[in-house]
């Protein structure tokens, strides 16, 4: 039954994986090169650019991200209401789905973590090709260690998604999410200049304290998403 | 007349949609080992109820349970799912599976599956196992539904109208299924909207309309106790005589009416007698007859 | 034998399969003795539910004209009199109704219409009894 499942993932979203990979490797590659180019401009520079490759990666990943994630979900059963009530729902072989001896929740959790898990190693990948890639062209690897934020990163933003999705359209979905994603960016820019102004610290705090509280934040983040969205589905009135 | 437990039962069922009230206080009890044809216009609220036994969508009221469990429990609800097959109304399946895969896929949910129901529907539904699934067409998406439905080896079938799509020698075919099924002591519950088949192989038929259960019954008692009671009266008919007597309108031709009764012919045919008509008949009637006059009547 | 089963008639099924199997012993080609099919086999032939099939079977036992054996499936009486019998009780009752309708239709009370059938009945014996004498 597992493997069943695990198989039904796979077959619906190697496709989107493989589109969502290739452009996270674009974005990744002319932000590097874009990168590469002004290197040895000193350090303000080198951390100026360093910002803008991060928040140029982490907006191109939030614009597939806005377009992916909902569309990953849709078939868990999440939204039914609106597919359940009118004859073409978001997916169509949702009845199916939920005439299966298994619950909406458990559902739910395969999906999300083969998801995930499918998405984190797109976005890995995408990411360590760029690194090499930064590298070879000169610039120290330590200065690539705040582009590791964005792999925990994606998981709060995965089960918002999965939490938003039972009570919006997926059309209102992707408005929330850009405004969540534009507030985001905002934040991360305002707190990298105070930190730059901050003083030498800088590097430091992003390169080495700011990940692991970052990873903590996500790991939080989305375990509230998620057992927020698995107490929703049990006690939701469909 | 039936003495075996019920299976499905509802009591003042109630769900609404939106502003409406999809199903609005249905009772419903369907026999061990009967074969229930579920009868209503489209919007009475059947599939708004199908969608409620499977656990799909939650009841707003009334109780409902099948095999004794209750159908708003989620964990009751997975083991009622685990011995029941089920047909949906939208015929559709993961469109990146092949047929083939789509059984596989199905089977692997069920311990009990039913080789020989597999391939009995593979040779007489004629399906092309290479293709994928959101290549088939209509009536391809429904003969696969009722495969995937028939070969779980259920205890219960939920099928919401089954012969969508389907073309006559299909329909022959899924027939003769359902009847072999029954008479393997499955139980069968399905919409539609094809009355004759209803007629051909139901032995229980529960027609719904606005919500509402208006008549569960025997098929056979209904057929033994409706008739069409035709009147001639030597002036006009005295219409007002006729108020609440019977099931739908009566209607008048000239000097003659009749009108569709249930259960107490003869009281209709005393007072009619009584107000000087000069002949009283009485007719069997079909399933259609007495849906439509049952189901229509209030317009 | 052969069954022809009409859904959209107004007669139930089970009465339809009933009539059937009586009409078939009358013309011989069930006689006493010989097995039916079983229940669903007889179904799946004719596309009708298992629950009716098994009911038409209980009435014709019950009307005295099969039994059922345990097991074993259902066979034709052996005294088709009681077949035959069990079908001319039919036509008779048919026929009172029949001759009901007609009284209900000179509205006789259901008194007189006793005194009628009792008076009949007598006459009928008279009758019979003065052709007797006479030979």
């Amino acid at each position: 039954m597992i493997a069943a499942i695990w198989r039904k993932h796979w077959m619906e979203l190697w496709k989107r994986l493989v589109f969502f990979t290739a452009a996270e490797l674009l974005a990744g590659i002319a932000s590097s090169v874009e990168l590469t180019a002004f290197h040895g401009h000193g350090p303000r520079q080198a951390h100026a650019l360093l910002l803008a490759f991060l928040l140029g990666f982490l907006a191109m990943f939030s614009a597939i991200a806005i377009v992916v994630f909902p569309g990953q979900l849709g078939g868990t059963g999440l939204n039914t209401t609106r597919g359940l009530h009118t004859q073409t729902g978001p997916d169509p072989s949702l009845l199916f789905t939920l005439s299966l001896p298994i619950r909406r929740r458990v559902l739910f959790l395969y999906r999300s973590a083969f998801g995930l898990l499918a998405i984190e190693a797109a976005v890995a990948v995408a990411l360590g090709i760029d690194c090499l890639l930064l590298a070879h062209s000169g610039v120290p690897w330590h200065m690539l260690v705040p582009a590791l934020w964005v792999l925990p990163a994606l998981a709060p933003f995965y089960f918002l998604d999965s939490f938003l999705l039972m009570w919006f359209s997926e059309g209102t979905i992707v408005v929330i999410q850009a405004l969540v994603v534009a507030l985001l960016i905002v934040a991360l820019a305002l707190l990298y200049r105070v930190y730059f102004h901050a003083g030498k610290m800088a590097g430091i705090a992003l390169g080495h304290f700011a990940p692991l509280l970052g990873v903590l934040a996500a790991c939080l983040l989305s375990t509230a998403f998620a057992a927020t969205t698995v107490w929703c589905l049990d006690r939701r009135n469909y | 007349m039936h003495s075996e437990p019920a299976v499905i039962s509802a009591e003042g069922l109630r769900k609404r949609l939106g502003s409406i009230d999809a199903v609005a206080g249905l009772d419903l009890a369907v026999p061990q080992g009967s074969i229930c044809g579920f009868l209503g216009r489209n919007g009475a609220g059947k599939t708004t109820t199908i969608k409620m036994l499977m656990g799909m969508t939650r009841p707003d009221g009334g109780e409902g349970r099948i095999f004794g469990e209750p159908i708003d429990h989620e964990v009751a609800s997975v083991r009622i799912r685990q011995k029941t097959g089920f047909v949906a109304e939208v015929k559709e399946f993961y469109p990146f599976f092949t047929v083939q895969q789509m059984i596989d896929f199905t089977r692997a949910f069920y311990p009990q599956w039913r080789n020989d129901w597999e391939r009995r529907c593979l040779r007489e539904y004629e399906l092309p196992l290479e293709r994928k699934a959101g290549k088939l067409s209509k009536g391809m998406g429904s003969k696969l539904a009722l495969l995937l439905a028939f070969s779980r080896g259920a205890e219960l079938l939920i099928l919401d109208e089954p012969t969508d799509g389907l073309d006559p020698i299909a329909i022959e075919a899924f027939l003769q299924h359902v009847v072999a099924l029954a008479g393997e002591g499955q139980t069968i519950f399905f919409s539609s909207h094809q009355l004759q088949e209803v007629e051909q192989v139901c032995d229980r038929v529960c027609l719904i309309d606005r919500g509402k259960a208006v008549l569960e019954t025997d098929l056979d008692e209904a057929k033994t106790r409706f008739r069409k009671v035709s009147i001639t009266f030597p002036d006009a008919v005295p219409e007002r005589l006729f108020e609440g007597t019977g099931v739908g309108r009566l209607k008048v031709r000239g000097r003659s009416a009749s009108l569709l009764v249930n259960g107490d012919v003869e009281a209709v045919a005393a007072r009619a007698r009584q107000a000087g008509a000069t002949e009283v008949d009485f007719a069997p009637v079909s399933l259609k007859e007495i849906f439509l006059e049952t189901v229509g009547g209030e317009q | 034998m052969l069954f022809r089963i009409h859904p959209d008639s107004g007669t139930p099924i089970y009465v339809q399969l009933m009539e059937q199997v009586m009409h078939a012993i009358e013309t011989g080609a069930l006689r006493p003795g010989e097995q039916l099919p079983a229940i669903r086999a007889l179904a799946e032939d004719t596309v009708t539910n298992p629950n009716t099939v098994a009911k038409a079977y209980r009435e014709l036992e019950h009307e005295g004209v099969i039994e059922l054996r345990q097991g074993l499936g259902a066979y034709v009486r052996a005294g088709v009199s009681s077949a035959r019998e069990a079908e001319a009780m039919k036509q008779a009752h048919r026929a009172m109704g029949a001759a009901v309708a007609v009284m209900r239709k000179l509205r006789l009370s259901e008194a007189s219409m006793r005194r009628v059938f009792e008076a009949e009945l007598t006459r009928d014996q008279e009758v019979r009894e003065a052709v007797s004498l006479r030979r």
